[in-house]
């Protein structure tokens, strides 16, 4: 690439798409450290219906998610081609339950729209923009608000 | 200058066991040892104290140091007393050392009065004298070996005048040995003349601070024979360059002989200004001002010149994790083997058993790195009793035992405040005042006792006064009023002490300085608590209380007890297990509509169901068919209610509040050998909680759980 048009163009973010209840999601890839598959989870107690449980990460235990729960889905029930997409923020690291792991997109930021009233609706707020693409929507799961939303719980 | 800065450091850390080794001397003195070597130890760490300080120009240091270590001289030298006020006063101003040297490092501003009061205090003793030495300039290299030159008009025949050239190298100083003894010991054989040769000394960026820099010539006039003058550095044989000569055969009379000795004024700090002043530090006791010759006795090479390495704690922690995994990576390779169902030859089964003995003795060699004795903390806490006592107006002390016992850094670090609080609840609230005490028929002064010992792999400390004991009508009236229980409750003496753990508890009657901070016993036990300890209390009215706690040895693994409850699988601590019992129908009875109680060893316990509690989905199944783990929580006793149990095993503590959060009724996670994670139970939080909103909304949910998974299948 010319280092004009580096110049020109914003530089471009790459998002990994997910699967969710059928719909299509995307993460920064930064935050993303290792996708890996289903395992079965150890159930914690008191714990809000969205979390699955915690697994073994190489020593580490950590929380799964049920992101299609966290987002007003029916639960998964999880099987071998489920994929525990492993993210870190803040020193906190979580693994979120999706149906697949797609693609990897490369995104400039006018490509991303807001996603007008995602705020206010618990099911929404974990959802910082929308990115259209040929085959349809996708939306982009803010990693932030997703471990909030497990720390505030009770 | 990043070296400077480094060096500094150094001398911190040192402080800081030379303030250990102060106390501890201290400590001897004032338990009435004032022996040569007690006093001599507590001289040298002031000095010691006061040579680093010098060369970092920390004045306020250097000038408190020398009025303290001219205090100890005169103790060292028999001219005082070393009565018992005069002891109060040393320990005073062994805090007062402590509180500069720590404000010097923190380079925060220091408390001038109490500076200034001690100081004064010291100076009183001196009497006039002391006075005299007010304009106190420090020396950095003084060689000022004030040894006259041998009188040779007075030589006696038969002597013999040696020279000895001697340069000990940088072994000398590091397996403990001191110079200054080397050349003391010369000194009794005869008359010396000492010359230092500083020639050796680098500039201050190429210093290293444990190198040996300095070689000494010795001029020795002596009747004794040779072989007597090299059995002096018989035990530094191989630690130094030692070239003994003999310059004139006694009798002679030939007085011209003697070589003429370098001015000893040359390698007076003349040239300081060019010398690193550090060049006290690898010997400090062996710099200018000690009293060579009223220590007619050699003083003893240091007690601890033990090889130590400092090793920064996180690259041990690395390794304890590492290890952690280790661990349970044999375990899972342990249990993958015997899942494949072959017949184990004889060679493998030894190998496994070989690996799972060698992963658990590298696992305790490690742990056993990150271990300390509890003596530095204990020291600590008899400063807080002596400053606790002069506030409350009590006459205390503070008896020590078991300080050598070793327990993890982790949790001597965070055991500090748990424990100033609870000495401070001792004297404070534990002890009565002296009138009353007499009264009593006990001595006017009390005694905490601080005590560790090991209890079958654990650390037990006690905190034991001999004061008036729990004050039990009392604790059960504030109780009352501040609601935390009904007024007409029948509560037994146990469950009174208990009370005290509460939150929003204090039996301070009145708010002193000391104690109400509004930290009460409850942010104690949490914290003690949260080290995978527990607490507990025993009082007998007029004769005092204990508080024991009992704290793992480590933080990272624990002897568990694994369970099964439904699918799930569980780990409780060993440590609070008093049986595990299948009950007879016969033993089990119900309270009202939900409680049950199980009957034994003629009391009644109540029953806790531990998946019930934690909203795990289980079958009904009857009591009968459990099993009941009898644990100790908080003094009294619970029947915990399991599906049954599946071995007995040391696991690895792993944090859930590291990526998670803390979860009531559990302490922590670990991973079992098929990789899962199971989670350790808390029993005083298991015990104490009744079922809370929570629970009781994450069960409805999992009712619901249950309910869809039947939907879906």
């Amino acid at each position: 690439m010319p280092p004009e048009a580096e110049t020109l163009a914003a530089p471009a973010e790459l998002y990994a798409t997910v699967i969710v209840a059928g719909q299509d999601f995307c993460i920064d890839i930064k935050r993303v450290r290792e996708n890996r598959r289903w395992s079965p989870t150890t159930t914690l107690p008191h714990a809000p219906h969205y979390l699955m449980g915690t697994m073994n990460l190489r020593g580490e235990v950590i929380p799964i998610i049920d992101l299609a729960a966290l987002f007003g889905f029916a639960r998964i029930e999880p099987t071998d081609r489920h994929v525990i997409v492993i993210i870190e923020h803040e020193e906190k690291i979580i693994g979120l339950a999706v149906e697949a792991v797609r693609r990897i997109l490369s995104v400039t930021p006018d490509q991303i729209r807001d996603a007008p009233g995602a705020k206010r609706d618990t099911s929404t707020s974990c959802i910082r923009g929308l990115i259209t693409t040929d085959g349809g929507v996708i939306r982009i799961i803010s990693v932030g608000d997703v471990v909030s939303a497990m720390e505030e719980v009770l | 200058m990043a070296a400077l800065d480094a060096i500094r450091a150094t001398f911190f850390e040192e402080c800081e066991d030379l303030i250990e080794a102060l106390n501890e001397g201290l400590g001897e003195m004032a338990g009435g040892d004032h022996g040569g070597e007690t006093v001599n130890a507590v001289f040298r760490a002031v000095h010691s104290i006061k040579g680093g300080a010098g060369s970092f120009g920390l004045n306020d240091l250097v000038g408190f140091a020398h009025t303290f270590e001219t205090v100890l001289d005169r103790i060292r030298s028999g001219d005082l007393e070393p009565a018992d006020e005069l002891i109060a006063l040393l320990q005073r101003a062994g805090d007062v050392l402590a509180d500069l040297v720590e404000t010097a490092r923190d380079e925060s501003p220091f408390d001038a009065a109490a500076v200034s009061t001690t100081s004064d205090a010291l100076e009183a003793v001196l009497g006039e004298e002391g006075a005299v030495e007010e304009e106190f300039v420090f020396d950095a290299v003084g060689a000022d070996f004030d040894f006259a030159l041998p009188d040779l008009d007075d030589d006696e025949p038969g002597s013999t005048t040696y020279t000895i050239a001697f340069a000990p190298r940088r072994d000398l100083y590091a397996t403990g040995h001191e110079p200054l003894v080397l050349i003391e010991a010369l000194a009794d054989l005869g008359e010396i003349a000492v010359a230092v040769d500083l020639s050796g000394l680098p500039g201050i960026d190429a210093f290293d601070w444990e190198g040996s820099y300095l070689a000494w010539e010795i001029t020795l006039v002596s009747s004794e024979p040779e072989g007597a003058v090299r059995e002096v550095f018989e035990f530094v044989d191989g630690l130094c360059d030692l070239e003994i000569t003999v310059v004139r055969s006694g009798g002679s009379g030939d007085a011209t002989g003697l070589p003429e000795l370098p001015d000893l004024d040359d390698f007076a700090p003349d040239d300081a200004a060019d010398l690193p002043d550090l060049s006290v530090e690898p010997s400090p006791a062996a710099s200018a001002e000690t009293p060579a010759r009223e220590n007619a006795e050699p003083a003893p090479a240091r007690k601890d010149a033990r090889a130590t390495l400092r090793v920064d704690v996180d690259r041990i922690d690395r390794l304890i994790n590492t290890v952690g995994e280790l661990i349970i990576n044999q375990a899972m390779i342990t249990q993958r083997v015997r899942e494949i169902g072959v017949p184990l030859t004889p060679e493998i089964a030894t190998d496994l058993d070989d690996y799972k003995q060698l992963a658990r003795e590298v696992q305790e060699g490690v742990m056993g790195l990150r271990t300390q004795p509890v003596k530095q903390l204990f020291q600590r806490m008899t400063r807080i009793a002596r400053e606790t006592a002069d506030v409350a107006g009590k006459s205390a002390q503070l008896v020590i035992e078991g300080e050598e016992t070793e327990v993890d850094k982790k949790v001597i670090e965070k055991l500090a405040d748990p424990l100033t609080h609870m000495i401070r609840n001792s004297i404070d609230h534990g002890l009565e005042v002296p009138e009353k005490r007499r009264e009593a028929g006990k001595p006017e002064r009390g005694t905490v006792k601080l005590t560790a010992c090991y209890k079958s792999g654990d650390v037990l400390i006690r905190i034991a006064d001999d004061g008036a004991g729990l004050n039990r009508p009392r604790i059960r009236q504030i109780a009352i009023e501040k609601g935390l229980i009904p007024a007409d409750v029948d509560l037994s003496d146990a469950e009174i002490d208990q009370l005290l753990f509460r939150p929003g508890f204090s039996t301070a009657a009145s708010v002193t300085s000391l104690s109400g901070r509004g930290v009460g016993m409850d942010v104690v036990r949490t914290s003690i608590a949260a080290l995978g300890g527990r607490i507990s209390i025993a009082s007998t009215p007029g004769e005092g209380s204990v508080f024991s706690i009992l704290l793992p040895l480590t933080l990272a693994v624990l002897d568990g007890m694994v369970v099964r409850l439904g699918e799930e699988t569980m780990v409780v601590p060993i440590a609070c297990i008093e049986e595990a019992i299948r009950p007879r129908k016969d033993d089990l009875s119900r309270l009202g509509t939900g409680r049950t109680l199980f009957f034994n060893r003629g009391d009644y316990l109540p029953v806790i169901d531990l998946a019930e509690r934690l909203g795990h989905p289980t079958r009904a199944k009857k009591l009968t068919k459990k099993t009941l783990l009898i644990i100790q929580s908080n003094g009294s006793r619970v029947a915990l209610a399991v599906d049954g149990v599946v071995d007995k095993r040391q696991v690895v503590i792993k944090s859930l509040a590291k990526n998670y959060r803390h979860i009531a009724g559990i302490s922590a996670a670990t991973i079992l050998g098929d990789g899962k994670v199971a989670l350790i139970v808390d029993p005083d939080g298991i015990a104490e909680d009744p079922p809370s909103a929570g629970s009781m909304r994450s069960r409805t949910e999992d009712e619901t759980r249950r309910e869809e998974k039947k939907d879906a299948a």
